[in-house]
């Protein structure tokens, strides 16, 4: 199979997301202006840009935590404008998110937070929740974490949590909204390792939204540059970090002079 | 140095049909609120733990301070009627006078207001840090219904347990001014409980819980509601507190006035 790149990506059981015409103001500004993105099974799609260009906006959109002012976002085929919210559920409970902020559940255990969905969407009995819970800790290489509270744990803990949260129910798409940010370069390295290791092993769908070009190298197959709300550029990551556009080459080269002017 | 621009007299008009406009939208967003939370009572009555957790957080817990301020309220109320009574009416009234006073008014109100400082502030707040935290939006993602999962247990346990805590209170406060009563009047314990029957009617039972009812939806509901709308990271967790106590005691008032002309 082949992606919108023409390169080949492994056959998944992820589902294919489609972006089509995507429009959204926040606070009468224009964020996303027509983001169109085709995203088969099994691909991991880098989303790259400036801080506040819209590449988290556009992720709640893929998972419908925003509603676009125009366009759709397909998953399989089915737009998410137009489910029900029996439907809409049903269709999360086939996606695992991590949050920036991990978004860990602060009143709650280790294990109850990666509990959670299993207990509320699940049939499972209390003992293979729990066997459930100490497999995705152990993935994470957290084993024997389950006690402990989020406040106890540091920042790249709380992100391994939050990834144990996002497998626990074996999803088939994977949305990761900047894994690595505020993270010490081996910590990240790490990060980037577990989440290559899940992405693969469960043959998911996965988009993960960061500036961290480093991350991109290492987890995805296919990177789309979204700059002053479209798809500016796309293609593998090595065509991407050789670009020769003026605009694509100043944000990977990270210097404060060329097209693109930075408000002070 | 000043901080914040005040509009100008030019733009007046138009930021105060703003301030109507976000004031009838929130009266909207806050009956689809009350219609959604209601919409999960069954859900929530099939699996009760999360409710009865919020029983005890929200009843039980509320207890010792109900106790404390009523014990107080009844003893005041008994030496302030002694005083004023005692050049114009006979002093074996103080029990009438205490019992009505307690049961239709005093018992109901000052209840719901030490709760909505004590639980409104406690919702919003919760509710409030997760929602700027994404805590919200992380259970949305996980396919867990939040209006179910955290407003629905709140709302319902504010509704079942005031009724319980204002029936507590009266009976506490009239306890306590028949200590400073019988203690410090010298008015015996036949004279001051024949009086509290004198005056008694179970109608004003009636209304004593029509009043606690209604209260206790409003406590929750105002936590609920400005918790969940929440933005603004912790300025706005303190903004959603200070209105959801703010709006929970003038709505008291108010209905605590409607009430009474509706039922007497």
């Amino acid at each position: 199979m082949t992606n919108g790149a023409g390169m080949s990506v492994p056959e998944g059981r992820g589902c294919n997301i489609s972006i089509e015409g995507l429009r959204k103001n926040l606070g009468g500004r224009p964020v996303l202006r027509d983001v169109n993105l085709n995203i088969p099974p099994g691909e991991t799609i880098g989303i790259v840009g400036r801080s506040g260009c819209g590449k988290s906006v556009l992720l709640k959109h893929v998972i419908g935590l925003m509603w676009p002012d125009d366009g759709r976002v397909l998953i399989d085929g089915q737009d998410l404008g137009l489910m029900s919210q029996e439907e809409l559920y049903r269709t999360r409970q086939r996606f695992g998110m991590l949050f920036q902020s991990s978004a860990l559940f602060d009143s709650m255990s280790v294990a109850e937070n990666v509990a959670l969905s299993l207990v509320h969407n699940t049939e499972l009995s209390a003992s293979e929740v729990d066997s459930k819970v100490a497999e995705c800790l152990g993935t994470v290489g957290l084993h024997g974490q389950e006690e402990r509270m989020p406040s106890e744990l540091s920042g790249g803990m709380k992100k391994r949590v939050g990834l144990a949260r996002a497998v626990a129910m074996d999803p088939e798409i994977m949305l990761f909204d900047e894994p690595t940010t505020g993270l010490d370069p081996i910590m990240s390295a790490v990060i980037d390792e577990v989440i290559s290791e899940l992405v693969e092993r469960l043959k998911t769908t996965a988009v993960v939204v960061t500036h961290d070009m480093r991350t991109v190298n290492s987890i995805c197959h296919r990177v789309a540059f979204l700059h002053r709300g479209v798809i500016f550029a796309e293609g593998t990551p090595s065509e991407i970090m050789n670009s020769e556009d003026e605009v694509v080459a100043q944000f990977i080269a990270g210097r404060a002079d060329g097209p693109i002017r930075p408000r002070l | 140095m000043k901080l914040r621009r005040e509009p100008p007299p030019i733009r007046a008009v138009e930021y105060l049909g703003q301030k109507v406009v976000q004031f009838f939208i929130g009266i909207g967003q806050l009956v689809i609120l009350v219609l959604e939370i209601i919409s999960r009572l069954p859900r929530l009555l099939r699996r009760p733990r999360l409710l009865i957790e919020q029983m005890d957080l929200i009843g039980l817990r509320s207890l010792p301070l109900v106790i404390f301020a009523s014990l107080f309220t009844g003893a005041v109320s008994a030496a302030q009627a002694g005083y004023q009574m005692q050049d114009y009416a006979p002093l074996s009234l103080i029990g009438a006078a205490i019992g009505k006073a307690v049961i239709l008014e005093l018992g109901p109100v000052l209840t719901a207001l030490i709760v909505a400082g004590r639980v409104s502030t406690s919702i919003a707040a919760e509710l409030g840090t997760m929602r700027v935290t994404e805590q919200i939006d992380a259970m949305e993602t996980m396919a867990i219904d939040p209006i179910w999962f955290l407003a629905a247990p709140r709302f319902f346990a504010g509704l079942f347990m005031m009724p319980v805590l204002v029936l507590v209170s009266t009976v506490v406060a009239i306890f306590g001014g028949y200590i400073v009563s019988h203690f410090l009047i010298d008015i015996s314990t036949a004279t001051f409980f024949n009086g509290v029957k004198m005056l008694f009617a179970m109608y004003d039972v009636v209304i004593n819980q029509t009043k606690a009812l209604i209260f206790g939806g409003i406590v929750a509901l105002s936590g609920i509601f400005f918790g969940y709308r929440t933005g603004g990271g912790a300025e706005g967790v303190g903004q959603a507190t200070i209105n959801a106590v703010v709006t929970a005691a003038v709505l008291i008032l108010v209905f605590d006035y409607i009430i009474a002309e509706v039922m007497l």
